[in-house]
């Protein structure tokens, strides 16, 4: 949440994470070294260059596959919440990983001759029509640039005065990224590489990332056409949420408005209130987030807002939708039509004694 | 997420899911038959001897 900016909001949690990202990365590559020279000997040996240019790509590609993962895997089972909640410096980890690739590449094979390495990188090969000999850097390069992209707008300075839509929209060429950075892997190394291995790791992260995103996915759109059941009553259609047991204390019920929309109806001290189910940060699902010290704690990144006017409390100025509620014997029922963000509304009030 | 990013996270990889397949099984598929390694030059001249 942003009073003012600060390069990074550091916690505990944040360091370790990082600190394990590091190590993870070192490891890998000191690894990969070590094992790549024991494997390649003799007359196979590779230079160390070409070495640490696999070993980075490798990483690289690994790294990007395990970011598009989390967001997908935490939506299937809550437990993996904690991955996802520093995402952002896996993802500006992974595309420095890829930048020294990159760069290593194009001053190994592009650097030394008489025209520009950058030049030389787009205008060397042209044989774009070939499988075999097609110049597989260049979606290499291309997926590089977004990752730039990325990692450069990745700061919550950018994803406000970017507004959230064109920030979302700038984030999710991540997609395309990842299929260009597939077709460099298929077009380069597993050409010029025929170790079976090498082609089966591909193939098993490019289909874990495309089978989670689909079953997550389609998960989403079966809740998104879930039945809603609406009652007429003083000229409003009220959605029907669900009874008051049926909400956790401190937790809330998940209603899907008509139009699609989800609205997150809580249950805490007593009191029922609505708000919007999308976080004002990322779009967070704030209906999986609980209630802590009195406000509805997102689970992607910890914003908070006040559940009886959506306002995060002061000094933060972030706002989502509330929506009126009622409730009607033990039923609770919410007005689908959201009022305007930070818009106060009174909570309905209930019996904590009558769910024990 | 709002409906429009759900839905538009679904057609992105309903798109994108079997474009990365049908690459893959095409470079693959496309690779063929290993070209032949060349005997180092050295063996050539040690097998004249
Ligand atoms: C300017 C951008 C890039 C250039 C010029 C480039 C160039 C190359 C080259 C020349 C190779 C073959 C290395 C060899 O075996 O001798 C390679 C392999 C590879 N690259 Fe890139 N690359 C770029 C960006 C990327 C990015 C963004 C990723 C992933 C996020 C990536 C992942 C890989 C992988 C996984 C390999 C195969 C490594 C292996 O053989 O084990 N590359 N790249
Ligand atoms: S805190 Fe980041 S999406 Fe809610």
């Amino acid at each position: 949440m942003s009073a003012g900016y600060v390069a990074v909001q550091w916690n505990p949690y944040k360091r370790r994470y990082d600190a394990f990202v590091c190590g993870a990365v070192v490891l890998y590559l000191g690894m990969f070294g070590f094992v790549g020279k024991l494997l390649f000997r003799g007359e196979h040996a590779l230079s160390d260059e070409v070495l640490a240019l696999r070993a980075l790509g490798s990483c690289a590609f690994l790294m990007l596959s395990v970011v598009l993962c989390i967001g997908p895997a935490a939506r299937l089972d809550r437990r993996l919440l904690p991955i996802l909640y520093n995402r952002r410096h896996l993802g500006v980890a992974t595309f420095l990983v890829a930048a020294l690739h990159g760069a290593l590449a194009l001053g190994y094979y592009h650097g030394f001759g008489r025209i520009n390495p950058l030049l030389s990188l787009l205008t060397t090969n042209t044989s774009f029509t070939s499988l075999r000999a097609f110049p597989f850097q260049l979606p290499g390069a291309a997926a590089l640039l977004i990752l730039f992209l990325m990692a450069a707008t990745s700061h919550d300075f950018w994803n406000r005065n970017l507004s959230a839509r064109l920030w979302k929209w700038l984030h999710m060429l991540v997609y395309p990224a990842y299929g260009l950075v597939v077709m460099h892997v298929a077009l380069g190394a597993l050409q010029a590489q025929r170790t079976w291995w090498l082609a089966a790791l591909v193939c098993a992260c490019a289909a874990t990332v495309t089978t989670l995103h689909l079953v997550a996915g389609s998960r989403e759109r079966a809740a998104d056409r879930g039945r809603t059941s609406m009652i007429e009553a003083d000229a409003t259609a009220w959605l029907e949420v669900g009874r008051v047991d049926e909400i956790p204390p401190d937790r809330a019920r998940i209603a899907c408005a008509p139009g699609g929309e989800r609205i997150a109806v809580f249950r805490y001290d007593g009191r029922i209130s609505a708000i919007s189910n999308v976080c004002a940060h990322q779009g967070g699902p704030l209906g999986e987030g609980k209630v802590v010290d009195g406000c509805v704690t997102c689970p992607w990144h910890g914003w908070q807002y006040r559940p009886a006017d959506g306002q995060a409390p002061p000094p933060f100025t972030e706002r989502v939708a509330t929506f009126r509620v009622r409730v009607d014997g033990r039923r609770v029922l919410v007005d689908p039509n959201a009022l305007p963000p930070g818009t106060p509304v009174e909570p309905a009030f209930v019996e904590e004694s009558c769910d024990a | 997420m709002t409906r429009a990013h759900r839905r538009w996270h679904w057609y992105a990889w309903l798109v994108l899911a079997p474009l990365i397949a049908a690459g893959m099984f095409a470079a693959l598929a496309g690779r063929g038959v290993p070209p032949v390694q060349p005997a180092p030059a050295s063996a050539d001249a040690r097998a004249r001897e």
